[in-house]
This record gives C-alpha cells, sequence and structure tokens, in this order.
C-alpha cells in the first residue's frame, strides 16, 4: 500500500482545498477526504490498474458531499483538523458566505463549473444528473448570488 | 451585479487558505474502523441470534441491516469527570465579548485556565487570556503580536516565569515571544530559518526542536545566540526537561528514547510488536496496537490494553503526565455515552468526558492543541453545537484532578 500512501501524500492537499469549496467548512472538508480516501484505499488495487484514483476521489467526494454527508454520524475521526490559521473571512466575504446558502447540488454544480472547470456534460456525469439539470441548478444558483451570466453561455 | 469571475477568485481564494494536514493516518485509522464495523456487525448480529435462542428479545433492525441487540452490548458507561471531580470542571464561554473565538490551551493551577483568543483576521493580533473557575471571570494577559498569515502561534510553552510561543507554521521565518506568566508585553527573543516542531521553557531559556530532528537548540531569555544542545541529535522536546526520540519519521512512528536534556539521561522504550503511534512522557506511554489502545510504563512494565470501545484517534494520546486520552466509540448514536474517555495510568481510574447528543455530529473532545507540551486540559462544546460553533465549553482541569 506504499504507493497510496505516497498518493494521499501527494495529492492530499489538492483534494483538502476541493473538499473545502466543496463544503465550505474545514473540518467538513477533512471529514469528507478522508472518507473519499478510505474508500479509494479498499478499491485500490482495482482503482490504481483500471481509473484515474484521482478522478475517483473527487467523484466520491462530491457525491458523498450532496447525499447525506452532514446527517451522518462524525464517527470522531476528525482529530487533525488544524486548529487556528484558519481564516474566515475573505476579500470576497459576502459572497463565500451566501455560497453557504445554496443547496448543496447547486453548490457542487457550481464547485465544479467554476472551480474544476469541466464541462456541463462532464458535471452531469460526475453526478449522475442530465445535462439539462446541470444547466438549470446552475442558473438558478448563480441567480441566487446575483451573478451575470456569461462564461456559461459558451458551454 | 457580479460577473462569474467574482465567483472563481472567489472560490480559488478560499482553497488557497486551506491549512496542509497529514492524511496519511486519518486513512489508515478510517480504514482500520471500516474493517472494525464489518467484523462488530457480523459479531453483533451473531449475538442477537445467540440472544433470541436464549429466550431474551433481540432486535435486528431491517431497516438498516444493522443488529440491536435489546441489551446493548457496547454503550461504554463510565462515571464522568463532572462527578468524580466536580471541582475539576467548568463551564468556560467560546467566545469573548468581541466575538473571537476563545480556546482553552492548559491550565496554570488548580483553578486557573490558559485561554487563547483567536486574532479576528490572518494576519492581526491575537490575544491570551487567563479564566478563573472559582471566580468564573477571564482576565486579559497581553497580545499575541500578528503573525504572518496566521489568526495565532504555531505553539504555546508555560514556563514558571513565562509563557512562550512561536509562528507561523508556514513560511519563513519563525519567530519565538515570551509574555511574562502575570501579563504583559510580549517581547521577540529569537527567530530560525528552520522548521520548528516544539517550544518549551527553562528557567533562563527558551528552548525548540526542529521538524527534522536535527537537534534542540537554546536561546538564554537575556539575550545571547542560540545554541544547539549536544547530544540532541534526533530529539524532539515534549515538556522540558524531556525529549522524544523516535523508530522513524513516518507518521504513525513510534517514540522509542525518553531523554532527559538537562541530566543526558536515556531511556529505551520497550514497545509490543507492531506498535504505531506510541507516545510517551517521562513515565508513561500510549500507543495503538492492532487497532487498539495500549498503554505501559517506558520499560514496558503494566502494559495494558485498553477496552476496544476506546480508540486511539486523538491527535495526542496523553495529556498532563499521567493521563491517556481516547476517544469513546459508541456503536451507534447513544444517549448518555461519552464523547471520550481519560484513563489515569497511576490509578487505573477511567472517566466519561462529555457526553454525546443524538443528531449531533462534530462535537470532539480536544486537548488545548496549541500547547506545545501535553496540554493540562481537555474540552469539549457544552451544547449540541459543532466546534465551530460552540458557544460555550466544558473544560476539565487535570491540575485539580484529585487522586
Amino acid at each position: 500500500m506504499e504507493d497510496f500512501d505516497e498518493f494521499v501524500r501527494a495529492r492530499g492537499d489538492a483534494l483538502l482545498r476541493y473538499g473545502y469549496v466543496l463544503s465550505g467548512d474545514s473540518e467538513d472538508a477533512a471529514d469528507l477526504v478522508q472518507e473519499a480516501l478510505a474508500r479509494l484505499g479498499d478499491a485500490w488495487s482495482r482503482v490504481r490498474n483500471k481509473d484515474d484514483p484521482e478522478g475517483y476521489v473527487r467523484t466520491t467526494m462530491v457525491r458523498l458531499h450532496i447525499k447525506s454527508w452532514r446527517r451522518r454520524r462524525r464517527e470522531n475521526l476528525v482529530a487533525d483538523v488544524p486548529e487556528h490559521g484558519e481564516p474566515d473571512r475573505y476579500g470576497d466575504a459576502d459572497l463565500w458566505s451566501e455560497l453557504q446558502e445554496l443547496p448543496r447540488k447547486q453548490r457542487a454544480v457550481l464547485v465544479l463549473r467554476y472551480y474544476e472547470d469541466l464541462s456541463d456534460q462532464e458535471i452531469a456525469d460526475v453526478l449522475g444528473i442530465s445535462r439539462g439539470t446541470v444547466r438549470s441548478q446552475a442558473a438558478r444558483a448563480l441567480d441566487k448570488l446575483r451573478i451575470k451570466r456569461v462564461l456559461q453561455e459558451a458551454r | 451585479m457580479r460577473g462569474e469571475q467574482d465567483l472563481i477568485r472567489t472560490l480559488r481564494t478560499a482553497a488557497d487558505r486551506v491549512e496542509r494536514l497529514d492524511l496519511v493516518a486519518g486513512v489508515a485509522a478510517r480504514r482500520r474502523v471500516r474493517r472494525t464495523r464489518q467484523r462488530v456487525r457480523v459479531l453483533l448480529a451473531a449475538a442477537a441470534v445467540v440472544a433470541v435462542a436464549g429466550g431474551t428479545t433481540a432486535a435486528l433492525s431491517g431497516e438498516d441491516q444493522r443488529a440491536q441487540p435489546a441489551v446493548s452490548p457496547s454503550a461504554p458507561r463510565y462515571r464522568s469527570a463532572a462527578e468524580l471531580w466536580p471541582n475539576a470542571v467548568a463551564k468556560v464561554p467560546a467566545s469573548t465579548a468581541e466575538g473571537e473565538l476563545v480556546r482553552p490551551v492548559t491550565a496554570l493551577s488548580a483553578t486557573e485556565v490558559l485561554m487563547f483568543a483567536n486574532a479576528p483576521h490572518v494576519g492581526q493580533p491575537s490575544r491570551l487570556e487567563v479564566y478563573d473557575m472559582a471566580r468564573k471571570t477571564s482576565r486579559v494577559l497581553g497580545t499575541i503580536p500578528e503573525i504572518k498569515q496566521m489568526t495565532g502561534p504555531t505553539g504555546l510553552a508555560v514556563g514558571s516565569r513565562y509563557f512562550a510561543w512561536y509562528g507561523p507554521r508556514f513560511g519563513k521565518p519563525t519567530h519565538f515571544w515570551i509574555m511574562p506568566r502575570s501579563g504583559g508585553t510580549a517581547v521577540h527573543v529569537a527567530q530560525t530559518t528552520a522548521s520548528v516542531d516544539s517550544v518549551g521553557l527553562t528557567d533562563d531559556s527558551l528552548v525548540w526542536s526542529l521538524k527534522d530532528g536535527s537537534g534542540v537548540y537554546r536561546v538564554p531569555l537575556a539575550g545571547e545566540a542560540p545554541s544547539r544542545l549536544t547530544g540532541s541529535d534526533g530529539l524532539h522536546l515534549v515538556a522540558w526537561p524531556w525529549a522524544a526520540g523516535y523508530d522513524s519519521k513516518a507518521s504513525n512512528r513510534n517514540q522509542n528514547r525518553v531523554v532527559n536534556l538537562e541530566t543526558g539521561q536515556s531511556f529505551d522504550v520497550r514497545l509490543p510488536e507492531k506498535a504505531r503511534r506510541t507516545q510517551c512522557t517521562s513515565q508513561w506511554c500510549a500507543g495503538e496496537l492492532k487497532g487498539r489502545m495500549f498503554v505501559q510504563r517506558v520499560d514496558g512494565a503494566g502494559r495494558k490494553i485498553l477496552p476496544a470501545e476506546l480508540l486511539p484517534y486523538q491527535l495526542r494520546l496523553l495529556a498532563g503526565d499521567r493521563y491517556a486520552v481516547a476517544l469513546v466509540g459508541a456503536g451507534g448514536d447513544q444517549r448518555g455515552a461519552p464523547l471520550g474517555a481519560l484513563y489515569d495510568l497511576s490509578t487505573g481510574q477511567m472517566a466519561g468526558l462529555g457526553e454525546r447528543i443524538p443528531g449531533t455530529s462534530g462535537r470532539t473532545v480536544t486537548d488545548g492543541l496549541l500547547s506545545s507540551t501535553p496540554s493540562t486540559t481537555l474540552f469539549w462544546p457544552s451544547d449540541a453545537q459543532r466546534r465551530e460553533n460552540a458557544k460555550e465549553w466544558t473544560v476539565l482541569n487535570l491540575l485539580a484532578v484529585r487522586r
């Protein structure tokens, strides 16, 4: 399993960042990343040879997050959350806080589109929904955030 | 009206502020729990069948495929710390009047707890306060000058006359500061470009050790050049004068040496085979053995494997000078089960910490992580809130625990 640990070390930071923009919360991000990586670890021999491990983790993370994450019982395994140095205010503080108010699926669509830079079809594949649903969810979310739609017309 | 670029920038900026985390150990722990849980599920199902055969009622929930024996075998009940030592437990506000987050760091005496108030913004000053458990009041000790890209220091130590701290965690250089224990102005003592992993205080000096194991350094508070302590190669400061040597650089490394930096005495830790993450104070050790928590004396005497529901998943397995700390796996959201447990290594006394509230999550027991040395306070949210939203902490002051 050495190469799995190596993968965790190499990609952990990037996955945490992704978890953080998905969930908006560093503790949830650590929880989400660790759970998704544990699942990847269990499937490692299969995924390593056939699929793209990072894609597997990212898909697991977003699906877990949308599905039920907060409702799950946290197993008290989040021992490693950094205790400080964790800013809660940004230059774009208002927008960041409004993002927290969105339903999970809408927020996930925005993260996949604007952070992960995926096309609407790729987002549809990751979330297991139709491309039309991706577009309507994104449009609704952008309207709520009062963001003018320009780039998405090209998608 | 905002543009999509604003959204992209907001997401990227937020992502870049996330602190790094060593995920390897956490992921491994979680995978072990997943495997154990699968085994427990099978065992519980078997137990339920036996119970039915014996004429006792047992119920198997069809909904979630989880066995739920009528008499739960796994809901641990320990006498709570508040019941055992009422004078050692206090409720402390989790935020200041200005709304800043406040957390216990470590106990200063049987009635005083050192508290840290986060800076409201990154790169701004933070604050040290002392909470008096008898009077139920807080007093400001002084300001911690701003630390680059952080809302507070990385580690802090308490000496007989001063507090000492260092930061930032990443980025160079790392600065060391002190403040009188009675409060006052912070004084800059030293800086280094190496990566620091611990700080401590002697009567007249500030000491620190380095992440890469290249030694323990000392700088007199009176102001002279720092020097490396002879014989400190490979050692990491635990609590002056005690330092630790490890068997590897892996995240699940075992401490295999306990060294007194003042006298030069060195003791080898006698470990069971397959031990992981062993940590020791001057006398006691705790670690992980096949998913269970074990405790022992440094020389291996009195080794004991703790009950299976005590999970060795705290960042630090030891608190104060003689306590092991574990999280409690209750096998479901069981009302009344504790969040964590404290085990007094010298007396064998077990105490429950906090109480599980069904339907809540993220309420964990934490020690004062800012404390560079094993903290003498443990705390958890008093209410049903997650840690970052807690309004009040319940704090256990280990210096007030009577044997």
